[in-house]
């Protein structure tokens, strides 16, 4: 009996902390959510209060509806993280088995060269890739942007995933090869089924980055046409004014793409720990 | 159905040499087992029948093809093994219909195999399962029914019964036994178990550092083995084994108390030697005192006694009946001279009289 209540105890511990840390986590998500539905003079004068009848207004989001491009941003900024999370995916598996799985000379020095760019990060390369952009006719283009997330995302998902593939049963794939399988067949229907909760990890990891990016936006990819969701959102802030209702409820609204990506992603990875173990 | 070939086969790993020139012949239809210590090249040879291992010199037919660079799939084998290697993601009824649907086999086909080895092996009630929820033995059932609706050639098994636990192998191995009966295929077997091997096999292949030291049928080769790894390798317990010599003309063991007149030419005169003897020949003799009773185990049936002699050489004897030795008593022991087998203590061949 004794046993049974402690461990309770510890549940309510576990739980009190793990609620605080969430609280504390979502509490800025919170107050921009809350002040994207309040006029100008309630931001200011209450940041923390709830709208009622008084503050209530969609001012905000009537703004950036209405600025248009908006839904263009959106869209240019959904296809840019979901190609480049594809493509990281895909190449980062199809390089992470043949790492895992293949015995070929500079096989090792392969995997530290991948593995070295989880060390550099991309930005130092800036000004070479935006030469190599311009010198290529991809500036102001989301396939510049899909490229640069690649390879950035692309080592930190080799590095992961060719862990969990050695860790797939060479039996398995043996079996695979007798019945008939190509190393295709191998690699799509047994070994990918089996690292999904990696690949929910990995794409976890790279998607956020890549949508809340400033940085390569404003650098390889400013034109109106292609802008993304957050370098969008920077029209509402100028150098004198900022137009906050605008800019909160341009946010509140990119945060739900995220969650959206967020659960799908998640959902692999619940699925994967109890989808069972090899023997 | 066809037979397997294998002609002067060699694998090497970069300089080492792990399989050196096996020339093997298995008949249509016969089960035939690969048994030895670990690190025999027991599995690799199996895996090279398989086409997993490249071959590196040498060839290998299966029937009267030659499928030495052969793929895997091609050559008309399946395989079960030790660890299952069951498609964990996929039901009972997937993992065994997975391969031909791949190879895009057309469904009916599919289903009928499925069902067909669903029937030989009694896995109606699990068909719509996960693997993880089975237990070992049916795991395994599941392993060999993917081998069968592959209606393969030849069936491989490396070492299928290894993981489970001791009850199970004993029905496990009756129950490939039906199968190998029931569906008549070339059959190979891997095990370092001798009893598997004995229960199992129409033809035994003995493998010692990737070289065959012989080839026969269990009973042969427990009756009539080449040479001492053979003979101490096969039965169990295994063989004792003393130091012996000949001396004019008679076989002297001092380790069994006793001299053997007329089992060995002039040749041999002065030479060592070493004398085998099977558990089960020895008989004590309790009346004798030339050996101490250091240890006995007593499994019911039979008891196994383990004795000492004057030159400290342990000895096993088997025991059966109603009067068993006790630790620490002195007894003698009785062996048909024809129940030695005589070894040359350097070349460790067997010295036929």
């Amino acid at each position: 009996m004794n046993k049974v209540r402690s461990a309770t105890r510890t549940t309510i511990a576990a739980h009190a902390v793990l609620i605080t840390y969430t609280l504390i986590a979502l509490f800025p998500v919170f107050v921009i959510v809350i002040n994207s539905f309040k006029d100008r003079r309630a931001i200011f004068r209450d940041p923390l209060g709830l709208p009622n009848e008084e503050t209530f207004s969609l001012i905000g989001y009537e703004t950036v509806l209405k600025q248009g491009d908006f839904f263009l941003y959106f869209q240019n900024s959904m296809i840019v993280t979901v190609v480049s999370l594809t493509l990281i995916l895909l190449f980062g598996a199809m390089a992470a088995f043949a790492l895992a799985e293949y015995r070929f000379k500079g096989n090792r020095l392969m995997g530290l060269y991948l593995a070295l760019g989880i060390m550099i990060p991309i930005r130092i390369g800036t000004v070479a890739i935006l030469e190599m952009m311009v010198s290529t006719g991809l500036v102001n283009t989301l396939t510049a942007l899909i490229l640069v997330y690649t390879a950035q995302g692309l080592p930190l998902a080799v590095f992961i995933l060719s862990e969990f593939m050695k860790g797939v049963s060479d039996d398995l794939k043996n079996a695979g090869r007798i019945d008939g399988l190509s190393e295709y067949k191998i690699f799509f229907r047994l070994v990918l089924p089996l690292v999904r909760p990696a690949m929910a990890t990995v794409a976890v990891f790279n998607m956020i980055p890549i949508w809340n990016d400033l940085w390569f936006p404003l650098i390889l990819a400013p034109a109106e046409e292609v802008k993304t969701l957050t370098l969008g959102s920077q029209v509402f802030i100028g150098q004198f004014v900022t137009d906050w209702n605008a800019v909160l409820s341009a946010l509140s609204m990119a945060i739900l793409p995220v969650m959206v990506l967020y659960v799908i992603f998640s959902r692999q990875l619940i699925r994967g720990i109890t989808s069972g173990a090899v023997k | 159905m066809s037979g397997v070939t294998l002609n002067k086969v060699i694998k090497r790993y970069g300089d080492v040499q792990v399989i050196h020139g096996v020339d093997l012949e298995i008949a249509d239809g016969e089960f035939c087992v690969f048994v030895g210590p670990s690190g025999c090249g027991k599995s690799t040879l199996l895996r090279m029948v398989a086409g997993l291992e490249e071959t590196t010199e040498g060839a290998m037919h299966i029937g009267d093809r030659d499928v030495t660079r052969m793929d895997p799939s091609q050559r008309g084998v399946a395989m079960v093994f030790q660890t299952y290697a069951l498609y964990p993601h996929m039901t009972v009824k997937d993992n065994m219909g997975f391969g031909l649907k791949m190879n895009g086999h057309p469904k009916s086909e599919i289903e009928e195999k499925v069902a067909e080895a669903t029937r030989i092996l009694k896995l109606e009630p699990y068909l719509d399962r996960k693997p993880a929820a089975l237990s070992g033995g049916q795991r395994q059932r599941v392993s060999i029914g993917r081998a069968i609706v592959r209606g393969p050639e030849v069936f491989l098994f490396d070492e299928p019964l290894s993981n489970l636990d001791a009850e199970l192998r004993v029905e496990m191995r009756v129950e490939i036994a039906r199968l190998h009966k029931e569906i008549g295929a070339t059959m190979i077997y891997v095990t370092h178990d001798q009893v598997e091997a004995m229960t199992l096999a129409d033809k035994i292949v003995v493998l010692r550092l990737g070289v065959i030291e012989q080839v026969g049928a269990p009973m042969d080769l427990y009756r009539d083995p080449d040479n001492k790894f053979v003979a101490g390798f096969i039965g169990s317990p295994a063989m004792n084994f003393v130091n012996g010599s000949a001396k004019d003309g008679a076989v002297v063991a001092p380790g069994l108390a006793a001299s053997y007149e007329g089992m060995i030419n002039a040749a041999y005169e002065g030479k060592a030697l070493s004398v085998g003897a099977r558990p089960e020949h020895i008989t004590i003799n309790p009346a004798g005192d030339t050996h101490t009773v250091e240890m006995t185990e007593s499994l019911g049936g039979v008891s196994f006694a383990y004795l000492a002699g004057a030159t400290g050489e342990r000895i096993v004897v088997e025991e059966r009946g109603d009067v068993r030795s006790e630790e620490g008593a002195k007894v003698g022991i009785e062996i048909d001279a024809s129940r030695i087998y005589l070894f040359d203590a350097e070349t460790e061949m067997r010295i036929r009289t």
